[in-house]
Formats: structure tokens, C-alpha cells, sequence
């Protein structure tokens, strides 16, 4: 008859929905990020937006009920366009994201394991110089160095924003690698690299899924930014695009592009992040609902 | 004409350790330089033969945990030998240790934290079975459950997470784990000091019949002496790494030689009155091994120092008999 | 004249609506040890807990009376119970690892507490401090206060513990599981220690352990704590040799015993 020690191992199977369930902010952002997901695959399966190039309108027109936020400079659909801008938002974040944390985990994994060899000090001497890098520098030699290898930005991108994850990863597996159940499997003969796959990495996931969401709101900024600057390298429309092409335009008070291209990027970063915090409290292992 | 004398090969013991060393580097100083050494095993010698179990008490800092993990090669030896069944341990090709090291296995004090939460039972279990290909897939899970069966947990276990167990249970799929592989010799490394009174003395129960039915032998890691003196057939006492006594367990317990056995003993607190000895109440604190006194490790704080005690470290001397060695590294014995 | 120190009537302390301390009751003398036993769960340290009012967030209390000295903690004002807690009634909990402040020195922090609870100026609370580590058989104690907590030993910092709870001259000393993590030579010496200091300052002890054996060389009297009840409460002899409870003749009979010549102890 273990009353106490009963209630306490009961809790954590409350676990991660429960937490999240009573997460109000979390789930708003939830649903509006997946709002703005169904935008991005309608638009890469073609069902909207697809007019988001077409110049036939007059230029500058009103919101109007053809064109819901106007037009252009050259007559195109605000609208539309600011549609497109996030298929190409969410592709980007996704491929970045999603990369940068598996490399990320894999190298500090692999540090973190290794630690106190020559293996571990080779990768933290490598995110160390990757880290002083001033990143919109990087972007534009590497932008210019490899100018006919396509998506040129996202591996810029990739390169630079793996370190976070690696150092995050590598102090949580110098951590866990001191536990008794890696010294078991050990004893029991597993070899390091399944130690690493099955027992190791499994238990840094709330980690990942977190750097994970930071990382696609960090580079759909970064994507903003150069854009705006003129190294951005990618085909079609984005909302840095957009925000750059309106800074001629407000100076003749034409406001239409701007308005809805940081308006829309607010939004999706807004409830990303707020999202990326809700996961953190749902996941952390530490805190008891 | 006399019959000749047929001398019978002795069999080599199951384990035989001579004089191992384990030191840790400390780091220090700006660049993290070695500034000096931990000596947590500083030069230790015993033998364990087939079914039968040697414990090995000592306080923090004593090496005792040490000494399991080197054995069991969690640790590099820095010096000395491990010898197994004759085998040099470090003189073993890497093939060669990864049959050899299904015959030395290890159970942790802390089940919940040796098992893998995101495991389930099947799976822990499973592991060492699939890694080193022991029977065809099908039967794996037969052989797990019949672990299952020897350790008496339900198979419904099989399905549940680590945190889903009592302590007794998680430290019984531990010991399921660890005869997994059919090992000779098993290191305990204070299996039964996280579980509660009434749990003890059926996990102890199990380690026995485990060693009637199965001859493992076992290294048994304690700071706790009733329970060592409840399961182990010989008893070696550890103090800043280095093995100050070592004899049959009745013998140390009724006549210990080693003033530190003695003040050890005489701390430990009775329930009965009646059999509570006189308490030789020592000075001082378990010293750290970072930086033990020269001579005898002990004589900061042994009642019986004499001058040389600071001087040298005593040769081990055995006051038993030939059939009962009672091994002793105390001046007042050499 | 027989007015205990004090007296707990019919505590009861809730956790996410069950029931984890049901009616615990008993009382303790001035220059008295008793012992609370019970395994893990059974609710003697959050009973402790609450003599100090100190119930970690999400446990309540939700019935009792805790009268020190005629008055009763459960109404008190929390100004009140912050006067009493490190004063006139101190507690040492098991981990001396974790207890003290690692950034402060050994000096800093029995001065300061010392100069909280007895309104000493920074000189008299030195000498006072001094004087208590004094008293626990540390040997150099003036050199001990300008130490800090990582430098010391398990056995050192749960002696500093103990100076820090009785230089406030309490008059109720809690003891939760005060040598479980220690090594056994250093338990022999601490308990040998509280044992000396309560007679000498006439304190009562309230001392919390899993192992009879303790309790066996230490408390007058011993109570039995099983799932959130205390279910025997005895002198400690008595309890020992005729238990009345099932539950404490396992409890004793699951207690391995060193033996010492042949024949003797071993299990029942």
C-alpha cells in the first residue's frame, strides 16, 4: 500500500496530450499553423493562388472583390501572391528545418558520445568556427561561390543553424551517456553506435522537435531578411520579396504589398513560436503538470 | 612399493584479479590539465571460483564500485590483471571478449535508472538476446518469457514501461537482464539497497537459488554488512582502494583481525541490546582518494597505530588456515 | 507536570484528494527520543513536514491539531511559524549534500541564521557559532566557518546540519532520515552524537528512519507508520522483543541482523 509513491508514478502517464490539452495558447497556435499548412499544400497541389504571376491587371489598383488586397506595381494579385509566399515559406522551413536538426543531432550525438576524444573536440572546434561566421556574410559568398547549385540559401542555412541543435544535443547525450541504462547495454555487449540509435538519441526527442519548430521560424526569417537585402535565391515569390518590392511603392503610398506580406509572416511566426513553447512545457519531462 | 600420488589439476578459478590498478585523471587548472590522480583501485588481488560469491564491503570512496565496473571492463584497467578461466581479459582479441563478455554480467543498484525508460520490459529483455544473435527470432520470445518465469514476474510486464514497476520488480527484470546471456559470474553492484526491508529478502532469495540452480558466481557490492554476511561465502573489506582483509565470511565476522573490520563492525547498530558490542567510535571522516596518506591508508584514524603504520603499506599476511585463508594487511600482523 | 513538548492529535494530509497521512496522533516529552518507522510511502515524512508547516504544493492538510508548548501550529500565522522553524523547532533531513547554500560559506550561513532567531549582533553570532560547531566535535572550528559546503565531507556537512539546527537552542529537534545516506562508521558517530546533545540540552527528538535498527540504540519510544496510520506505537524494547502488529513482526523479521558470535541474530 504505496499511497504517495502511487500518485507520483501515475502523473507523468497524464503525460504529453494531457499537458498540451490544457494548453489554451498552444492550441489556438496549433490550429493556426495548420491553417497556414493547408494554405502552403493548396497552393503546391495548385488549387489557389495559381494566378500569383500574372500581370494583367492595372497596376495599383483597390481591394477590390477580383483582387482581395489590391495590386501591384505591375498588376499583379497582392492576394494571391501573398498566398504563394507561403508554400514557399513552409518549403523552406520545412526542408531547413528538418535537416539542420537531423545533422544537428547526429554530430552531437556523436560529440556527445565521444566525449573528451579527439572526435568530440573536432565537431565543437567545427561549430565553433561555423558560429562566428557572421551568417548574412556567409549566405552571400556562398550565394555567390555556388551560383548555379540550386537551393544555394537553404544550405547556407543548413550549415549554420545545425550548431544550435548539435550543442543541445551533445550536452543532453553527455548527460544520458552517464546513466546506468547506457552502462548496461554496455555490460551486455550493445555497440556504441546502436547505444547511440536506440538508447541515446530516442531520449533527446523532445529536444528535437522543439529545435525543430525554432529552427523553421528562424529560417523563414533569415529567408525574409535576404530577400529583402536582394541575396535571397529562390524561384517563385516570398514575402521578403514582397516587403522589398514595397519600399518603392510606400513612397507613393501604396501600402497593399507590405501590409499583407508582413502581415501574414507575423502571424505564422507568432503562433510558431507561441507553438514551440507549448511543446517545450509539454514535453519537458521535468515539469509535472 | 607406495602407491603413487595422483595430484589432481586444480581447476583454475573462475575470476582471478592480481593486483589491479584503476586511476582516474583529475583535471585542473586553466587548460584542464591532469593536475593529479584518483587511485580508486590501487592494487587489489582475490580470487572468486565457480558458485560461489564473494562480497566486497567498504565505505564511500573505498573503490568498491570501481573495482565491479573494471571487472565487468565498463572501466580499462590502468595496470594489473583480470584473468577469466585462465584468460588474460586484456590480452583477449575483440572477437574473443564478445563471446567471452556474455560470462560476466552486471546487476546496478538503481533498476529505474539502468533501465531504459522508452523501453518496454520485451525489449530490454530482448536486447542482449538479439544482439548477440542467440536463437532464431521466433524463439526469442519464448526465451523471454522464460526469463520472465525464472525472475517469478507475470508475462503481462512485457507490455509495460520501467516506470510502471515497483522497485522490486524493476530490480528483478535487472537480474532477468543480467542471466540473459548465461553468465558465469555476476557482478551485484548493491542490488538491494534502493528497495524496501520486506523486499530485500526475496530478491536475495532469488540470487540464491539463481547460484544453487545455475552455479553463477557472484561479486556482491554492499555497504550493507547484514546482507553481506546473510549471502556471501567469503567477505574482502575495502578501504581507499586497496583490500585491508579478506577471509571466510564466518571467520571475519566473529574474529575480525583489521582494526577497520573491527571499528566497521562495531558501528553497525543492533536491534538487540542484548548483543550490542562495545562501539569503537572512530576520528574523523571517511577520507577522500584523491590524496590518501602514505603507509597504511587507515592510520589517520586506526586506535592501534604504531609509527611504522605511516611508513609503509603492510604486506598481506595470511592468519588462517590452509583450507580457511585469512588475509590481513595490518602491521600488528606482520 | 507531564505536559508533553508536543502533541500531534489526529493529523490527516490529502494529496490530489487521497488520503496519505489518516489520523496520525502522538506525543513527545522534553528529553525524549521517539522513533517513527515506516517503509517508503507510508507518509512519515510528509507528517514531519507538516509539524513545520512546510507540505510541498499540492498536498493539504485537512485535519489535526499540532500543539508545541501549548499552541497550536495549525492556526498559527505564517510570521509565527517562520519565527519557529530554525528556532524553537529545527529540523535535519537526509541529504547533506544538498542542504547547504554552495555559494556561501559554513560561517555565513550558521551566523546568519543564528542572528535571525536569536537577535545576536554579527559578533555574538560568531562567538555563538563557534561554539556550536564546538559542540558537534568539529575540531577546528573557526577555521570550519570560513569553509564552504563542497569541501566537506557527507559525515562534516550533516554535522554543520545539526550545529545549525541546535545553535537556535530549539526545543524540538526533527530528524528525517538524518545517517541513511551516510556511511556507517559516520552513521555510528552521528547518532551517537544526537543521542549525547539531546540529553545534555534536553530537547525532544523526533527521529524519522526505514531502519529498526536505529531506532533500536537511539529512541525511548518508537512508533510503526504504515500506509499514511501509525499502527503500534510502544517503548522500543517492548516493540522489539513482542511486536503486536503482523506488519512490525515482518518489518522485524525482514531486518537482516549482523552476527556476531556464532549462533546469534540472523533473521527470525
Amino acid at each position: 500500500m504505496d499511497a504517495v509513491a502511487d500518485i507520483i508514478v501515475t502523473a507523468p502517464r497524464r503525460g504529453v496530450l494531457g499537458k498540451l490539452s490544457r494548453d489554451r495558447a498552444g492550441q489556438i497556435a496549433a490550429l493556426v499553423v495548420l491553417v497556414y499548412a493547408i494554405i502552403a499544400l493548396g497552393v503546391s497541389l495548385g488549387w489557389w493562388a495559381d494566378g500569383w504571376r500574372a500581370t494583367d491587371a492595372p497596376q495599383w489598383e483597390a481591394p477590390s472583390s477580383a483582387h482581395l488586397l489590391g495590386t501591384n506595381r505591375i498588376g499583379q494579385d497582392i492576394w494571391a501572391r501573398a498566398l504563394y509566399s507561403t508554400k514557399t515559406a513552409f518549403s523552406i522551413g520545412l526542408s531547413v528545418a528538418l535537416v539542420a536538426t537531423l545533422l544537428g543531432a547526429l554530430l552531437g550525438g556523436i560529440a556527445g558520445l565521444a566525449h573528451g576524444s579527439w572526435m568530440d573536440e573536432l565537431i565543437v572546434w567545427l561549430m565553433g568556427v561555423l558560429d562566428s561566421i557572421p551568417f548574412y556574410l556567409f549566405v552571400a559568398g556562398l550565394a555567390f561561390a555556388l551560383q548555379n547549385v540550386p537551393y544555394v540559401m537553404q544550405i547556407a542555412m543548413i550549415v549554420v543553424f545545425w550548431t544550435t541543435t548539435g550543442r543541445l544535443v551533445r550536452a543532453e547525450v553527455i548527460k544520458l551517456a552517464s546513466l546506468d541504462f547506457v552502462a548496461a547495454a554496455r555490460v551486455i555487449g550493445v555497440p556504441e553506435r546502436r547505444i547511440l540509435s536506440r538508447h541515446i538519441l530516442p531520449n533527446t526527442t523532445h529536444l528535437l522537435l522543439v529545435q525543430a519548430t525554432i529552427t523553421f521560424v528562424a529560417a523563414i526569417k533569415a529567408e525574409v531578411i535576404l530577400s529583402f537585402l536582394g541575396l535571397g535565391t529562390h524561384e517563385g515569390v516570398s514575402w521578403g520579396s514582397m516587403i522589398a518590392e514595397s519600399t518603392a511603392e510606400i513612397a507613393a503610398g501604396h501600402f497593399g504589398n507590405f501590409i499583407a506580406a508582413s502581415g501574414l509572416m507575423f502571424g505564422l511566426v507568432l503562433a510558431f513560436n507561441v507553438l514551440a513553447d507549448a511543446l517545450q512545457d509539454a514535453l519537458d519531462p521535468r515539469l509535472v503538470a | 612399493m607406495s602407491a603413487a600420488v595422483t595430484v589432481e589439476p586444480v581447476a583454475p578459478p573462475l575470476l582471478r584479479v592480481a593486483n589491479l590498478h584503476k586511476h582516474f585523471p583529475v583535471h585542473g587548472g586553466l587548460l584542464g590539465w591532469t593536475t593529479g590522480w584518483v587511485n580508486a583501485v590501487a592494487g587489489v588481488t582475490f580470487r572468486i571460483d565457480q558458485g560461489r560469491t564473494l562480497g566486497l564491503v567498504g565505505e564511500s570512496g573505498c573503490g568498491k564500485s570501481t573495482l565491479g565496473r573494471t571487472i565487468v571492463r565498463l572501466y580499462e584497467p590502468t595496470a594489473g590483471d583480470i584473468i577469466l578461466e585462465g584468460e588474460r581479459m586484456t590480452e583477449m582479441s575483440r572477437r574473443r571478449w564478445r563471446k567471452r563478455r556474455r560470462d560476466v554480467q552486471m546487476i546496478f543498484q538503481d533498476a529505474h535508472a539502468s533501465l531504459d525508460p522508452r523501453f518496454t520490459i520485451e525489449r530490454t529483455l530482448r536486447e542482449p538476446l538479439d544482439v548477440h544473435g542467440l536463437g532464431a527470432r521466433a524463439e526469442r520470445a519464448d526465451r523471454v518469457r522464460t526469463l520472465l518465469d525464472v525472475v517469478a514476474l507475470p508475462a503481462d510486464l512485457l507490455e509495460r514501461y520501467p516506470h510502471e514497476l515497483s522497485g522490486g520488480q524493476r530490480q528483478r527484470v535487472g537480474i532477468a537482464r543480467a542471466i540473459a546471456l548465461e553468465p558465469k559470474l555476476i557482478v551485484a553492484d548493491e542490488p538491494v539497497s534502493s528497495l524496501d526491508v520486506s523486499v530485500r529478502a526475496q530478491v536475495l532469495d532469488l540470487l540464491s537459488s539463481l547460484q544453487r540452480e545455475r552455479g553463477i558466481a557472484f561479486l556482491f557490492i554492499s555497504h550493507d554488512l547484514a546482507v553481506v554476511q546473510h549471502v556471501c561465502h567469503d567477505v574482502a573489506v575495502m578501504y581507499l582502494g586497496k583490500i585491508v582483509e579478506q577471509a571466510p565470511v564466518d571467520a571475519l565476522y566473529a574474529a575480525p583481525r583489521h582494526p577497520y573490520t573491527q571499528a566497521l563492525l562495531s558501528a553497525v547498530p543492533t536491534i538487540d541490546a542484548v548483543s550490542r558490542p562495545q562501539r569503537t567510535l572512530l576520528r574523523g571522516d571517511v577520507p577522500s582518494p584523491i590524496a590518501p596518506p602514505p603507509g597504511c591508508p587507515f592510520h589517520p584514524r586506526c586506535p592501534q597505530a604504531m609509527p611504522i603504520c605511516s611508513r609503509v603499506f603492510p604486506q598481506e599476511k595470511d592468519v588462517g588456515t590452509p583450507d580457511a585463508p585469512h588475509r590481513v594487511a595490518c602491521h600488528l600482523y606482520t | 507536570m507531564d505536559v508533553p513538548l508536543l502533541s500531534v492529535r489526529d493529523l490527516s494530509i490529502e494529496i490530489a484528494g487521497t488520503r496519505v497521512v489518516d489520523g496520525v496522533s502522538f506525543t513527545l516529552a522534553a528529553g525524549e527520543t521517539l522513533g517513527l518507522v515506516g517503509e517508503s510511502g507510508s507518509g512519515k515524512t510528509l507528517t514531519s513536514l507538516a509539524l513545520l508547516r512546510l507540505l510541498p504544493p499540492g498536498a493539504r492538510m485537512t485535519g489535526g491539531q499540532i500543539i508545541l508548548e501549548g499552541e497550536d501550529l495549525v492556526v498559527a500565522r505564517e510570521a509565527r511559524m517562520r519565527a519557529l522553524r530554525g528556532g524553537a523547532m529545527a529540523m535535519i533531513f537526509q541529504e547533506p549534500m544538498t542542504a547547504l547554500n554552495p555559494v556561501r560559506t559554513i560561517g555565513a550561513q550558521l551566523e546568519h541564521v543564528i542572528a535571525r532567531h536569536r537577535h545576536f549582533r554579527r559578533v555574538q553570532a560568531r562567538s555563538a557559532a563557534i561554539e556550536a560547531l564546538g559542540r558537534v566535535g568539529i575540531a577546528a572550528p573557526k577555521r570550519m566557518l570560513r569553509e564552504y559546503p563542497h569541501r566537506l565531507s557527507g559525515g562534516m556537512r550533516q554535522r554543520v546540519l545539526i550545529a545549525m539546527a541546535l545553535a537556535c537552542e530549539p526545543r524540538v529537534l526533527i530528524a528525517d532520515e538524518p545517517t541513511t545516506a551516510l556511511d556507517v562508521t559516520t552513521q555510528a558517530q552521528v547518532l551517537d552524537l544526537i543521542v549525547r546533545l539531546q540529553s545534555e540540552l534536553r530537547i525532544g527528538v523526533l527521529l524519522i528512519t526505514h531502519d529498526l535498527a536505529v531506532v533500536a540504540e537511539t529512541c525511548v519510544r518508537t512508533a510503526v507508520m504504515r500506509a499514511g496510520r501509525i499502527i503500534e506505537e510502544a517503548p522500543t524494547a517492548q516493540l522489539i522483543a513482542s511486536p503486536y502488529e503482523p506488519y512490525t513482526q515482518s518489518l522485524l523479521a525482514n531486518t537482516l541482523r549482523v552476527r556476531r558470535a556464532a549462533g546469534e541474530g540472523g533473521t527470525t
